[in-house]
C-alpha cells in the first residue's frame, strides 16, 4: 500500500507535469480519489504476468508507410482556430531564455 | 413519412425510387428532431440549413440517375467526430466555435453514399464517459424514461427516431451501453475496419467508430459504406489485407454461441433472468450453445482503465490553448497551459489526465502500466482460446439500468459499469449490442462478440435473434 | 594532476525528404512562418500520423553506413512534455528501439592513428517548431514550419578524447551522411546540429566524472572552440579542488565563452510509451541486405579508386571526393571525356573557383558536366587556347549558356589559319626590327616578346604554338 503522504506528493508532481489548474480543495479531493483508484486497481497487481509479453500496439497492421510526396496545405482555416495568431505567428506569453 | 417505423434502407429506397425526395425527408425529420430535442437534449447542434443543402445535392444526383445506397438517410454524428463546415465541440466548452477544416473519413463516406448529416449529438466531457452527465450541455435524456440518462445521446436519437443512423465512437462501451439503455442496435467494429481519421479519441488503443440504428439491415448498409482502407489511419491497413467474408451465410445450425454462465451469475436477478430467457430464445432459433468462462474479466477492466488513462494524459496534451481552443490571458507560459487546459477539460478529463500521468511516471510505470500491457496479452489469449471453441460469444452489455439524472455515482463504481464492454475492447474484438427485453419497463441489451473482422456474422446472427424493436412509449411524436 | 578528457556527441540531422515525417507538408526551408503546416503537424484533434517511407529508408541507409546493427522490428514512442514548439504535447521518437544501434566510425586520433568511435544508437524522430523569443515585447512567437521535419539522432559512446577528435568525427559523419544523400548537413542552416557531453577524469581512472552538456554550437569550428573552452574551465575547477557542476551550457559565439543555460541537470520524466496510432516497422534480412548493397561508395574508397583507376595524384583524389557533388560531377564528365587528369585540373581549378564565388553546389549550377566537356574538347581541337578557355568557363558559368555559345558570340575562336597568322607576323616583324635583330644576335628572350606582340594583335586568339613555329621559320633562317 502506498501511504497517503506519498500519494499527495505524487499527485502534486503529476499535476505539475500535466499542467491543469486545480484548486487546493480539488487537489485534496483528487488525492482521496487517487487512493481509491489505486485500491480499485489492486486485483490487477496480483496477476502473475511472468510469461506474458507486453502489447504495445493494439491494431495488428505493420509497415504502413506513405509515399514521400509533398503538398502544401491552406493555412487560412487553420489559423482561424488559434486563440492568438498575429503577423503569421502563433503567439504565446513571453519566454525568456 | 412515419419515422417511427422507418428504416434507413427503406428511406433510401423511397428516395432512389422517387417516392419521396431527400429534401422532403430531411425537412420532416428536422422538424421532428427539433421538437424532440427540447425534451431529450440529444443534439448539441441541429444543422438545418446545411442538411437541406446536402439533401438538395442528393436529390440532384438521384435525378441524374444515380442510385445512392443511403440516399437521403438522415444521420446524426457524435460531436467528437469532425465534420467539415460544422462546429465540433469534442465535449469541451473551449470548442464552442471550432469549425474543423477537415472531415472525418467515416462521415464523408456516409455523405458520399447519399446520407445527410442533420446534426451533432451531445457527449461527455472530451468524449470520455458513457452517461453524458459530464457534458457541458447537460445530459441527454432517455426517451424511455426522461428522468434517466440515455448513455449515448445518439442511441436516444435513434430510439426516438430523430435520425435513422447514428455514427459514434466507442472505447470502453459508450456505444454499446447506449444502445442497451435505449433499446436499439449498436455495432462496434474491429479496429481497422473503419478509418478513424477525424475522430478525436482520448484512448487511441481503443477508440473506434461504430454504428447505431434500429435495424440490422441498416447497420450492415452503413458498415459497408464506411469500411475500408484509408491511408490516413494506419490501423485500416490490416483490413485491406484480411478483408471480411462479405457474403458468409449465417445458418444458425452451424454457429456455436458461447454462453458465460459464471458471468451471468454476477448479474442482478432481473438482468440474469433476461439473459437466461435470451439463451433459451437463441437456442430455440436453432443456434448451438456452449458454456464458456473468462477468468480475467475484472483484471481486464482494470487494465483497460490503466492504458486508457495513460493514453488520455498524452492524447489530451495537444489541448494547450495555442493552435486551437481557448486561451485565457497569461503572464507566462505555465499560466497559459494551466488556465487554458482548465478551460478545456471538465472533471473527468482532468482526473484521467492526472491519474494517467501518475500511472506513467517513474516508480509507477512498471507497477501499473507495464503490468496492464502484460495483462492485455493474457486477456487476448483468453478470448482467442474461447473463440477457438465458439463462433460467437454472448455477453451482457450493462450491469444496471441507466442511472437517474440526479444520481451522484462514485467514479470507480461508474467504471465498474464497463465490466462487460471494456474487456471486449481490450481483446480487440467486434461487438454488437442488441435489445433482449426490459427490466422495469426499460430496455436492456446484450452483446454478441465475434472474431476479428467477423462483423457480417455478428449482424447476420443478430438478425435471427432480435425481437421486434420497440418504440419508447413515452415519445409522443 | 593530469586529466583525461571524455566527450560524447549527440548529432541531429534533418533528412532529405520531400515531405515531413508524419504528414505531407513540404520539408523545405521557407522564410515565411507557418506556411508548411497542416492539421497533422499542428496536432489538431482527430488527425493521425502517416509515416514517410523515404525517412525510414534514409534512417536505414544512415544506420548501415555507420556500421550499425539494424532492428528488424522497431516503432515510435511518445516523449511527453509541454513546450510551445511541440504541437501534440509529445514528440514521436524511437525511444525504446532505435532502428540502428552498436555502430562505429573510424577516425584519426590526435597522433594520426586510426581510432574507433562507437555509435550507441541511430534513431528517427520528429523535429520541433521554432520559437522566436521576446526581446522586450510581451509575446513569444511560434513558427511550426519545422515541426514534424524528419530527423535522425546519432549518439556516440563517450569515446572521444579531444576537441580535435570530435571535429574529425563530425567531419567524417557529415561526409558519410552527404555521400549517402541522407542529409545535406548544413550546420549553419540547422540541418546538422550537435550537442556535446564533456567530462574530465584523472588519467587511468575508470569512472566518468561529472559532465556538462554543451549546446548551440553552430559550426565545426565552434564545436572545437567550445570544447576547448569547456575543458579548460573544468580542468581549472578540478585543479582548484572544486567539483564540476552537472549543468547545461550554451556556447556564445560573440563572447567565445560558455554560458549556463539550465542549472543542475534534472532528469526529466518523459513518461514514454509506445505510440498506439502508428504501425510498427518490420524489416526482413533481405530488406537490410538490399539497402546495404545500395549504399554508395564512401569518400575514402572513392578517392582510392581515383588514384588506382585514373592515376590521379592523391591530392586531386582527395579534393574531388571532399564533396559527393564534386565527385559525381567529375565522374559524369569522365563518361563523356576520357582524360581524368585534365578534367580534374579544370574541376579543382576554375570550376571550383566559380562555385566558391557563387556559393552554389555542383548540381545547382547550370554549368553541367557536358558543358565542361564541350570546353575541354574545344581546347583539344585547338579552337581556343587554354587561357581563353578560363574566360569562357567563367562567362558560361555566370551567364548559364554553353561555352560554345560564348566563344561564338565573343568571336574567340583561335586563329590557326597559317596565312592569316603570317600576315600578322610580318606586320609585327616590320614594326619591331630591334627585337628581330636581338634575337638573331643570340637573345632568345626576344622571341617571346615577338610572340607576345602577335598574341596582342590577335587579342589572344592566335594559336601560340603555331605562332612560335611560324616566327622561327620566318626570322630564324
Amino acid at each position: 500500500m502506498i501511504i497517503i503522504k506519498e500519494i499527495q506528493e505524487a499527485l502534486g508532481k503529476a499535476i505539475r507535469a500535466i499542467k491543469i489548474e486545480v484548486t487546493t480543495r480539488e487537489q485534496e479531493q483528487l488525492s482521496g480519489e487517487l487512493s481509491c483508484f489505486l485500491q480499485w486497481l489492486e486485483p490487477l497487481l496480483a496477476v502473475d504476468t511472468a510469461d506474458a509479453d507486453q502489447i504495445l500496439i493494439s491494431h495488428g497492421a505493420v509497415n504502413v508507410l506513405r509515399e514521400d510526396k509533398a503538398h502544401s496545405g491552406d493555412l487560412v482555416d487553420l489559423k482561424k482556430a488559434a486563440p492568438n495568431f498575429d503577423e503569421d505567428f502563433y503567439q504565446v506569453p513571453p519566454i525568456i531564455e | 413519412m412515419e419515422f417511427r417505423k422507418m428504416t434507413a434502407c427503406r428511406a433510401a429506397e423511397a428516395v432512389n425510387n422517387g417516392e419521396t425526395t431527400a429534401c422532403q425527408l430531411i425537412k420532416e425529420i428536422l422538424e421532428r428532431c427539433n421538437v424532440l430535442n427540447g425534451k431529450l437534449n440529444t443534439f448539441i447542434k441541429i444543422a438545418g440549413p446545411e442538411a437541406l443543402e446536402q439533401a438538395a445535392a442528393v436529390d440532384k444526383q438521384v435525378k441524374s440517375g444515380q442510385k445512392l445506397p443511403l440516399a437521403g438517410v438522415p444521420v446524426a454524428v457524435k460531436d467528437d467526430l469532425c465534420c467539415r463546415d460544422l462546429p465540433t465541440s469534442f465535449g469541451s466548452p473551449a470548442f464552442k466555435n471550432f469549425i474543423s477544416p477537415y472531415g472525418a473519413a467515416a462521415v464523408e463516406k456516409l455523405t458520399d453514399a447519399g446520407a445527410v448529416v442533420i446534426g451533432k449529438t451531445n457527449l461527455d466531457d472530451m468524449g470520455i464517459g458513457s452517461t453524458t452527465t459530464s457534458s457541458p450541455a447537460g445530459p441527454a435524456l432517455n426517451p424511455w424514461a426522461p428522468d434517466r440518462v440515455a448513455g449515448s445521446a445518439g442511441a436516444a436519437a435513434v430510439a426516438a427516431a430523430q435520425c435513422l443512423i447514428f455514427l459514434e465512437s466507442d472505447s470502453g462501451g459508450a456505444l454499446r451501453q447506449g444502445a442497451s439503455h435505449c433499446g436499439v442496435i449498436g455495432l462496434r467494429p474491429t479496429m481497422g475496419r473503419v478509418s478513424r481519421y477525424g475522430l478525436h479519441t482520448f484512448a487511441s488503443s481503443f477508440g473506434q467508430i461504430g454504428i447505431t440504428a434500429s435495424s440490422t439491415d441498416d447497420i450492415l448498409a452503413a458498415l459497408e459504406v464506411i469500411s475500408g482502407f484509408d491511408a490516413r489511419d494506419a490501423s485500416t491497413a490490416l483490413y485491406r489485407e484480411k478483408s471480411a467474408e462479405k457474403n458468409a451465410a449465417v445458418e444458425p445450425e452451424i454457429i456455436k454461441i458461447g454462453y458465460p454462465t459464471a458471468i451471468i451469475a454476477l448479474l442482478a436477478p432481473d438482468h440474469r433472468n433476461l439473459m437466461e430467457r435470451a439463451r433459451e430464445d437463441i437456442e430455440a432459433s436453432g443456434f448451438q450453445l456452449t458454456d464458456f468462462k473468462l477468468d480475467l474479466l475484472a483484471e481486464a477492466l482494470r487494465a483497460y482503465y490503466i492504458i486508457a488513462f495513460a493514453e488520455t494524459s498524452s492524447n489530451l496534451s495537444r489541448f494547450d490553448g495555442i493552435r486551437f481552443g481557448m486561451a485565457d490571458y497569461a503572464e507566462n507560459l505555465d499560466e497559459l497551459y494551466y488556465k487554458s487546459r482548465r478551460l478545456t477539460f471538465g472533471q473527468e478529463a482532468s482526473r484521467r489526465s492526472i491519474f494517467g500521468t501518475f500511472i506513467l511516471s517513474q516508480g509507477n510505470y512498471d507497477r501499473y502500466y507495464r503490468q496492464a500491457l502484460k495483462i492485455w496479452t493474457l486477456v487476448r489469449r483468453e478470448f482467442t482460446a474461447v473463440l477457438d471453441q465458439c463462433d460467437l460469444l454472448l455477453m451482457p452489455a450493462v450491469r444496471t439500468l441507466p442511472q437517474l439524472v440526479t444520481e451522484q455515482i462514485d467514479f470507480c463504481r461508474l467504471y465498474e459499469e464497463d465490466l462487460f464492454c471494456a474487456p471486449v475492447s481490450l481483446a480487440g474484438l467486434p461487438s454488437l449490442c442488441l435489445p433482449v427485453g426490459e427490466v422495469d419497463q426499460l430496455p436492456v441489451g446484450l452483446q454478441l462478440v465475434g472474431r476479428p473482422f467477423s462483423e457480417e456474422m455478428l449482424i447476420g446472427a443478430a438478425s435471427r435473434i432480435i425481437p421486434e424493436i420497440k418504440f419508447p412509449p413515452n415519445v409522443i411524436c | 594532476m593530469e586529466y583525461e578528457v571524455v566527450i560524447g556527441l549527440e548529432v541531429h540531422v534533418e533528412l532529405l525528404t520531400k515531405s515531413k515525417l508524419f504528414c505531407c507538408c513540404p520539408n523545405r526551408f521557407v522564410a515565411e512562418p507557418n506556411i508548411n503546416t497542416c492539421p497533422g503537424c499542428l496536432g489538431f484533434p482527430g488527425v493521425l500520423p502517416q509515416l514517410n517511407s523515404e525517412a525510414v529508408r534514409h534512417a536505414l541507409t544512415a544506420s548501415l553506413a555507420l556500421n550499425c546493427e539494424i532492428a528488424l522490428y522497431s516503432y515510435f514512442d511518445r516523449k511527453n512534455y509541454f513546450y510551445p514548439d511541440i504541437p501534440k504535447g509529445y514528440q514521436l521518437s524511437q525511444f525504446f528501439v532505435p532502428i540502428g544501434s552498436k555502430g562505429f566510425l573510424i577516425i584519426e586520433d590526435d597522433n594520426g592513428k586510426p581510432k574507433t568511435v562507437r555509435i550507441g544508437r541511430v534513431h528517427m524522430e520528429e523535429d520541433a517548431g521554432k520559437l522566436v523569443h521576446a526581446i522586450s515585447g510581451n509575446t513569444s512567437l511560434v513558427d511550426y514550419n519545422r515541426a514534424g521535419v524528419p530527423l535522425i539522432e546519432i549518439v556516440t559512446e563517450p569515446d572521444l578524447r579531444s576537441p580535435g577528435e570530435s571535429r574529425r568525427y563530425l567531419e567524417q559523419l557529415k561526409g558519410i551522411l552527404q555521400y549517402t544523400r541522407v542529409s545535406d548537413c548544413k550546420m549553419e542552416e540547422g540541418s546538422l546540429r550537435c550537442d556535446a557531453n564533456v567530462s574530465l577524469r584523472p588519467m587511468g581512472c575508470p569512472d566518468l566524472g561529472s559532465k556538462t552538456e554543451l549546446k548551440n554550437m553552430n559550426s565545426f569550428k565552434a564545436v572545437e572552440k567550445s570544447l576547448e573552452h569547456e575543458i579548460k574551465r573544468q580542468r581549472d575547477i578540478l585543479r582548484s579542488g572544486k567539483e564540476v557542476i552537472t549543468q547545461t551550457l550554451r556556447w556564445d559565439e560573440g563572447s567565445q565563452a560558455t554560458i549556463v543555460m539550465r542549472g543542475k541537470l534534472q532528469a526529466h520524466d518523459y513518461r514514454c510509451f509506445t505510440d498506439p496510432e502508428l504501425a510498427p516497422i518490420e524489416l526482413t534480412e533481405e530488406d537490410v541486405e538490399k539497402a546495404r548493397a545500395a549504399l554508395p561508395e564512401m569518400a575514402d574508397v572513392r578517392a582510392a579508386r581515383y588514384v588506382n583507376e585514373y592515376d590521379l595524384p592523391e591530392y586531386d583524389a582527395g579534393v574531388l571526393t571532399s564533396s559527393h557533388g564534386l565527385a559525381d560531377y567529375f565522374e559524369s564528365c569522365l563518361e563523356l571525356y576520357n582524360n581524368p587528369k585534365v578534367t580534374s585540373n579544370w574541376i579543382i581549378g576554375e570550376f571550383t573557383a566559380q562555385l566558391n564565388s557563387t556559393g552554389l553546389e555542383p548540381d545547382q549550377c547550370s554549368f553541367q558536366p557536358k558543358d565542361l566537356v564541350e570546353l575541354l574538347l574545344m581546347i583539344d581541337q585547338k579552337l581556343i587556347s587554354g587561357k581563353i578557355a578560363k574566360d569562357v568557363l567563367a562567362k558560361a558559368f555566370q551567364r548559364g549558356t554553353s561555352p560554345r555559345l560564348v566563344v561564338e558570340e565573343e568571336g574567340l575562336l583561335q586563329i590557326s589559319d597559317q596565312s592569316e597568322l603570317e600576315k600578322v607576323i610580318v606586320k609585327v616583324i616590320s614594326e619591331n626590327p630591334d627585337s628581330v635583330e636581338n634575337y638573331r644576335g643570340g637573345k632568345a628572350k626576344s622571341l617571346g616578346f615577338l610572340v607576345g606582340q602577335v598574341m596582342k594583335e590577335t587579342e589572344g586568339k592566335a594559336n601560340p604554338r603555331l605562332v612560335n613555329e611560324l616566327l622561327l621559320k620566318i626570322i630564324g633562317s
